[in-house]
């Protein structure tokens, strides 16, 4: 499971420790990014194993993230948008545009794992 | 600095939150290691700041289990004993501080602490003193109904209904306990809450609450009983239905709506009837409709149908008579009263509509057709009587009298006017019988086409056809109709023999309706530029050369007396008025000299509308530019004309090419733009008149015509002398 390769983009940098803690601890090798520019340039570098993305981020939301790796890069990665409960516009777009999975906010760590894990293992 | 400290913390925090007993040893020991690193940090006030913070922050992004043990480790570091001092402090922010504090980490403790800031002062404190009693345990709100003394808004009211709904195991208390208390918003609260947790076990004190004089109460309590479907209320909200405001009144109307039956339509009525408030009568009117479905039926801008309505429809109740017989004769017994009453009135209409075209064909059938009529009238009638005394032996007087006056309000069509109906009918068939005849005899292929659905247009066109005959026939509008025809028609042809200056002068504002159809259409069309410029252009109006005196000579009388008025139409989307004369086959009676023909012809000719003005008007400089080549290839006479109109146009380039066309169409054509013939060899070819070919003048003093009208003027004298003409020649 070492050599899965997980992009956390979220804006809260104490979520995103929290949550890049708990998927480490899972085994996962996480790059946490706090920006929609990071993440296109982590991007650029390597596309990870799965993506985990807020919508609400600043410069390149989770919504233009999902277009620009389903239509610019091309890539079929996986994608879990986490977002605001009652977000329901925002997440169907998300689905629409080839997200994977959702989860809402406040989040469960150990749910936000077990989706991870479902999407490594449909991929 | 806050910042830098939460980063060195956050990572600490996450190893507390995700720790497992079940962990390696190396993790064991690294945790253990950081517990006695945070127990050093956290002596100081600053980084103890900063920890609770970043709890704080966290509880709101995570949930589950890591929620749980976020709380756990701030109670676990002892961070809620600075949350406890917060409380004893006299400033009311730092207080409400702690409360928030004490609240978001689900302090249970802090309860008991908490619970007598509900009655505070300060109204931020009192509000979250309220939310943290009833989030901290379960019993919280009941101690907050029994111990409040404030009004609670309806925010408050809102975020505290927030809590409820998100305690996992929540058992509510039975708020009808409250509905007695001394705070009337602990009452409407409470009602509130009844009607949210379905707790219908308190009707009768709910009822009562009906006449309290608080209305916000009163409507709860209307809306709480209408949810819970209680027919007990019905009474009492009609005794305190006159003391109610307009908005409590609606809502009882909505209640009766909702469990009211027929015992209440006359209260109903009342209200429909006397209430001042428009909104109240028309919920009155919807619960009376609710409760009796179609007991009161559309009266107001109600159009009765006319006899053509009537013969109309005819056509459609002769299909479906079959069907429809069946169940004029089977009424159904069972059915409510007022429908009966509805029924019999609709089938007796239904019958005689029918009538007429039972009778097209024999008087047997006629005599059959009223015979039936009067047998289901009676029938209905009588069928009627036997639902009246139905009414009459039931025990419901408020039925009887509704019923009483439901048939009061029904009325039965009298015979009088259905005779004349069909009278009227009868004698329709009758003229279009002989109309038939009459047409036969002109062509023996006509066929008669009244076995066709009937419709409408088709009605004032069969009407419009009895002008061929001598049949005077009731309406006289088409008689109306080829007169004006008639009129436009001499007014055109008088129009083009005017020769007179009295007359020109008249030329723009006699012009029959449809004859400058183009010019209206460019009235209704947004002027473009060129438009504009083409509208001012004007012509110089000269007396013909000619002599003919066409007016003198088509009159009236050369005008055959068959003219098909339908063709009228066509007309009017036309624009010349020779094309009405070649599609009407209008045969001029008089012998028209040679003169006369040539001058026909030139008409003709001289209509100066040309596809490419329409083309010109919407297109750009460029295109208009491509267009003219294609002037040059397929351009005529009034090409001519038109071109000499693009000396006005907004582009220098359009204005020069439109001249060069001009003069090589010309060329191409044999015309000589001076008005000769080039050619010499036709002789019969008319030159183009000036006014068309040439420049428009400026001279003031003559009448002006707007160049659209002016096919309708005779040939000027043109003269090689026009300045016009030699400037636009040169």
């Amino acid at each position: 499971m070492s050599d899965r390769r997980i992009l956390l983009a979220e804006d809260d940098e104490l979520l995103a420790s929290l949550l890049t803690y708990r998927l480490k601890k899972a085994g996962y090798e996480v790059i946490t990014v706090f920006d929609g520019q990071e993440v296109k340039d982590q991007l650029a570098q390597k596309v990870p194993d799965i993506i985990v993305s807020d919508i609400m981020m600043p410069y390149f939301s989770g919504i233009e993230l999902i277009d620009y790796v389903r239509n610019e890069l091309g890539s079929g990665v996986p994608i879990i948008i986490i977002s605001s409960a009652g977000n329901e516009e925002n997440v169907l777009s998300a689905f629409e545009l080839g997200a994977n999975d959702f989860i809402a906010k406040p989040v469960s760590p150990s749910e936000l794992l077990v989706r991870v894990n479902r999407e490594l293992q449909k991929a | 600095m806050v910042a830098e400290k939460k980063k060195e913390l956050a990572p600490m925090v996450s190893q507390f939150l995700f720790f497992e007993q079940t962990a390696p040893l190396e993790e064991k020991k690294d945790y253990l290691h950081t517990k006695i690193e945070i127990r050093e940090l956290i002596k100081s006030d600053f980084d103890r700041l900063v920890l609770a913070e970043i709890l704080l922050d966290l509880q709101k992004d995570v949930s589950g289990e890591a929620r749980e043990n976020l709380y756990e480790l701030y109670q676990g570091l002892g961070l809620h004993h600075d949350a406890f001092e917060k409380l004893k402090s006299r400033r009311w922010e730092v207080i409400s501080q702690g409360i928030l504090e004490l609240t978001q980490m689900r302090v249970e403790e802090s309860y008991m602490f908490i619970r007598r800031f509900i009655n505070h002062r300060r109204a931020v404190v009192r509000k979250q003193a309220q939310i943290a009693t009833v989030t901290l345990k379960n019993e919280g709100i009941s101690y907050f109904f029994d111990t409040c003394k404030y009004r609670i808004s309806e925010w408050q009211q809102l975020k505290l209904l927030d809590v409820l709904r998100n305690f996992d195991d929540f058992n509510p208390p039975r708020f009808k306990i409250w509905l007695t208390s001394k705070n009337k918003d602990v009452v409407l609260f409470a009602l509130r809450l009844i009607r949210y947790y379905n707790q219908n076990d308190a009707l009768q004190a709910i009822i009562q609450l009906i006449k309290h004089r608080n209305n916000e109460i009163k409507t709860e309590a209307v809306q709480c009983l209408k949810e819970f479907g209680v027919v007990e209320a019905r009474d009492t909200i009609k005794a305190s239905f006159r003391r109610s405001n307009a908005g409590i009144k609606i809502a009882m109307l909505d209640a009766l709506a909702e469990f009211g039956d027929r015992d209440d339509l006359e209260f109903l009525k009342k209200i429909e009837r006397s209430d001042d408030n428009f909104t109240v009568r028309s919920k009155a009117l919807s619960a009376i409709n609710t409760i009796y479905p179609e007991n009161i039926m559309p009266t107001d801008d109600i159009r009765e149908p006319s006899s053509a309505d009537l013969a109309f429809a005819d056509v459609t109740a002769v299909e479906d008579i079959a069907i429809e017989e069946p169940r004029l004769h089977a009424a159904d017994e069972s059915i409510e009263v007022n429908e009966n009453h509805a029924t019999a009135v609709d089938d007796i209409k239904e019958v005689d509509e029918t009538m007429p075209l039972m009778a097209d064909n024999t008087d047997v059938v006629e005599v059959q057709a009223e015979a039936e009529i009067e047998a289901d009238q009676q029938e209905n009638i009588e069928e009627n009587d036997s639902h009246s005394e139905e009414i009459e032996t039931s025990e419901d007087p408020v039925h009887d009298k509704a019923t009483i006056e439901m048939k009061e309000s029904v009325q039965i069509p009298e015979l009088e006017e259905e005779d004349e109906l069909i009278f009227d009918l009868c004698i329709k068939e009758e003229f279009e019988d002989i109309l038939d005849e009459a047409k036969q005899e002109e062509d023996p292929q006509y066929l008669p086409l009244d076995f066709l659905p009937v419709v409408e247009g088709e009605l004032e066109k069969e009407t419009m056809n009895t002008e061929n005959t001598d049949i005077t026939t009731a309406k006289n509008e088409p008689v109306d109709e080829e007169g004006k025809f008639k009129q436009d028609l001499s007014a055109i042809i008088n129009r083009l023999e005017m020769k007179d200056e009295s007359k020109k002068a008249e030329i723009g504002s006699d012009i029959p309706d449809f004859i400058p159809l183009v010019v209206e259409t460019h009235e209704e069309i947004e002027p473009s530029e060129d438009l504009t410029n083409l509208r001012e252009m004007e012509v110089s109006v000269e007396p013909p050369e000619t002599d003919n005196n066409l007016g003198d000579e088509v009159s009236d009388e050369s005008v055959p007396a068959y003219v098909d008025i339908r063709n009228t139409e066509v007309i009017a989307e036309e624009v010349s008025w020779q094309q009405l004369l070649a599609e009407n086959d209008i045969e001029i009676q008089i012998n028209l000299d040679q003169e006369i023909e040539i001058e026909e012809t030139k008409y003709q000719e001289f209509e100066v509308f040309s596809i490419f003005r329409e083309m010109f008007r919407d297109f750009d400089s460029e295109s208009k530019l491509i267009l003219l080549d294609e002037i040059l290839v397929v351009g005529e006479y009034k090409e001519l004309c038109f071109l000499a109109t693009l000396a006005h146009d907004k582009d220098r380039r359009v204005r020069k090419k439109g001249q060069k066309i001009r003069q090589e169409l010309a060329n191409k054509l044999g015309v000589s733009l001076d008005g000769n013939n080039m050619s010499g060899e036709n002789e019969a070819q008319p030159a183009i008149p000036a006014e068309l070919i040439s420049e428009p003048e400026t001279n003031e003093q003559e009448t002006k015509l707007p160049l659209e009208y002016c096919f309708l003027e005779g040939p000027l004298p043109i003269s090689k002398e026009d300045k016009g003409l030699e400037s636009l020649n040169k």
